[in-house]
């Protein structure tokens, strides 16, 4: 059963069109990502499903509830992490977390154990004192997660959580989101960092102006788009018919040589020894051979025309 | 109870909110010493007040007659007082209008009235209050004598010092204060409001993640209502609490507390439908939107004497009509006494109506002003 339902959803703001005809259907305990360029529309995206806008069409249904219909019973099990750090600066971390606890109905008390339970998690106890002010961005990015799964929510939708930080941080907080998925939530994931998805998640939908071009897991998006692969031979030197016999191969579209790489566009699943037997045939040393396979940067080239850093 | 949870963490930022504490809770302490002092300068011991011409008309009998006239004739009070005798009451009013005196005492039978006209002066203040004190003890000395208890006449008796010392005119700055902190409270109403509204744009700041919780915005707007009125209620509780310690000749046995506390939520809510009105002009960014704002509660407070005391009266010799369209409850003469000394409450009850006017056409133009953006689908 799907826990997200969202159906020819469609949300305008004035003339710009940000959702167009958005569907999508995300299952229980998956780790999704949403991955697009900024401003194709993943923010929104969630701001419709938790009715932070309201849609100007479409359904949604999240825990097989209406949303705007059932809004304050599926609010109840899902949790943020904005792309923002959405804290309060004369708060400590401490109370910035139990804040957010005791909103979503647990008691002082109780929320005063899940508090504790979060800062464990995200490794932030020794700064609890702190006030945000005071801390570096990575531990404010940890702070943000903290105060968004203290309540334990089902269904997790992290909106970018890694921007702007160091690499360090940046795993311990990746690691953080695995460890989520792996206790139960399903986690919406947006990025434009293709790497942290290819990463991440299960299933992935490309998004660009605020349509879902492609959805699927990563290999399947691969297959969707690609026909050729890349090898790439180191070779010492090239002997004067090399070329012209690698291109006459079958199943070899083109070859390309810039020192000290050979190129040579294959179709996809082409076996290399035909092209291995040429080589020892003209008598030429190469040190490596590598197969160059798609990367969902890739796929989204492939399928807009433009890169995810555009 | 989230609506607890809301107050509690929302005074505890406001708190600890630097600017906020020096705003709300050092400034107004600040500018209550620094007017105390200012005032207690100007009327320091070596002050001495102009004398008076009185217009005196006594239609009495000796019995009364006799002692109000010893009292007069204490050097004292001499000294500041030169009674003008008249045969009746409209002969000392020509009197007074030809320039010959400048106030009127009328005893009447056992009744002892000062008649003078608004606004009054620190002159005809001080002579009030000494009368005041001549009555009181007059009236208790009559309540002896009936209950066969005898009371000596001791005419040094009614000149209390503490109570004549001029610089009890320094609750005068606490008069002009309570101006300034019920105009600041209305008006934080229109920055909240404006403040608020501007916050709550979807997606971003904190609020972001109070939307995304199960907590319905009328909950949220009430609970943040009452945790910044809580906290302009405390500043008004610290000023009078410091304003009654520090000058102590100010009483508060005389604060109307039920008319103040009326004003106060009647000018708050002006405040939030001012800001209302604001906040819904279209094509408008949110600093011009603030600057608004802040340029009418500058303006508010300099006309009624908030900024520069006694300015309200110089604004309604100029501009009398400025009474009805700038705050009409406190621009309004004698809304000051009533509050602050008692006296006739019908002009504190015309105020309010004048106040319930504004805020009908403020809430009138917001609905349609809202009403017009959300058909242009603007957000």
């Amino acid at each position: 059963m799907s826990i997200i339902a969202l159906d020819h959803v469609t949300k305008r703001f004035g003339e710009t069109i940000a959702l167009n005809d958005f569907s999508l259907h995300v299952e229980a305990g998956e780790l999704f990502g949403l991955l697009g360029p900024n401003g194709a529309g993943k923010t929104t995206a969630i701001s419709v499903m938790l009715n932070l806008y309201p849609a100007d069409s479409g359904t949604i249904r999240i825990f097989n509830h209406s949303m705007p219909k059932d809004e304050q019973t599926i609010k109840r099990r899902v949790g943020i992490v904005p792309q923002h750090v959405s804290v309060y600066d004369q708060l400590t971390v401490f109370e910035n977390i139990q804040f957010f606890a005791e909103l979503y109905g647990f008691k002082p008390a109780e929320a005063k154990q899940k508090t504790v339970a979060a800062l464990d998690f995200v490794e932030l106890t020794p700064h609890q004192k702190k006030r945000p002010p005071e801390l570096s961005g990575g531990l404010l990015r940890r702070l943000n997660i903290a105060c968004g799964i203290v309540h334990e929510p089902e269904l997790i939708f992290m909106d970018e959580p890694t921007v702007a930080i160091d690499p360090q941080s940046r795993n311990t907080i990746l690691e953080n989101i695995r460890e989520l998925n792996r206790r139960g939530a399903t986690i919406i994931y947006t990025s434009h960092y293709m790497e942290e998805v290819e990463m991440l998640c299960d299933r992935v939908a490309i998004v660009d102006e605020g349509r879902i071009i492609a959805e699927g897991t990563q290999d399947e998006l691969k297959d969707q788009v690609m026909t050729l692969e890349t090898a790439r031979i180191k070779v010492d030197a090239l002997t004067p018919g090399l070329l012209g016999r690698l291109e006459s191969l079958e199943r070899v579209k083109k070859v390309e040589y810039e020192e000290p790489f050979l190129d040579v566009s294959l179709e996809k699943d082409t076996p290399l020894a035909p092209l291995l037997d040429v080589l020892h045939d003209e008598q030429v040393r190469f040190t490596s051979i590598t197969v160059d396979r798609p990367s969902l940067n890739t796929v989204f080239l492939a399928l807009t025309g433009k890169t995810l850093r555009e | 109870m989230k609506l607890w949870t809301f107050i509690k963490y929302d005074v505890k930022q406001q708190l600890r909110d630097r600017s906020t504490l020096f705003w709300m809770l050092i400034f107004p302490i600040i500018l209550i010493f620094g007017l105390g002092t200012m005032l207690s300068a100007i009327f320091n011991s070596n002050f001495s007040l102009p004398v008076t011409d009185v217009a005196y008309v006594e239609q009495s009998t000796d019995d009364y007659r006799v002692p109000l006239e010893t009292f007069l004739a204490d050097d004292d009070i001499q000294s500041f007082i030169h009674l003008v005798p008249y045969d009746s009451i409209a002969a000392a009013e020509t009197g007074v209008n030809d320039g010959d005196a400048d106030v009127i005492l009328h005893l009447d039978g056992p009744d002892v009235r000062l008649l003078y006209e608004e606004p009054s002066t620190i002159e005809f203040d001080v002579i009030e209050a000494i009368l005041r004190q001549y009555t009181d003890v007059a009236n208790q000395q009559i309540m002896l004598a009936e209950t066969g208890v005898s009371a000596p006449f001791e005419s040094e008796t009614f000149i209390d010092s503490e109570s004549i010392d001029l610089s009890g005119r320094t609750p005068t700055s606490l008069e002009y204060f309570t101006v300034t902190i019920s105009i600041m409270t209305a008006l934080f109403g229109a920055f909240y409001i404006t403040g608020m509204l501007s916050e709550e744009q979807p997606m971003t700041g904190s609020y972001l993640r109070i939307q995304a919780a199960p907590v319905k915005r009328i909950e949220y707007r009430l609970a943040r209502s009452l945790s910044r009125y809580t906290l302009i209620f405390l500043q008004l509780v610290l000023v009078f609490w410091f304003s009654h310690f520090v000058y102590r000749s100010f009483s508060l046995d005389y604060v109307h507390f039920g008319l103040l506390f009326i004003a106060w939520l009647a000018l708050a809510l002006y405040g939030t439908a001012f800001g209302f009105l604001v906040s819904s002009l279209p094509r408008l960014s949110r600093s011009t939107k603030d600057a608004i704002v802040n340029g009418f509660v500058a303006i508010i407070m300099i006309l009624s004497g908030g900024y520069v005391p006694g300015f309200d009266q110089v604004t309604l010799s100029v501009a009398p009509w400025a009474q009805y369209v700038f705050m009409p409850i406190f621009m309004r003469e004698g809304i000051l006494q009533v509050l602050l000394r008692g006296g006739d409450p019908a002009v504190f009850w015309q105020s309010l109506g004048w106040l319930a006017l504004h805020l009908l056409v403020f809430a009138t133009l917001s609905l349609l002003l809202w009403k017009g953006v959300n058909r242009r689908g603007a957000i």
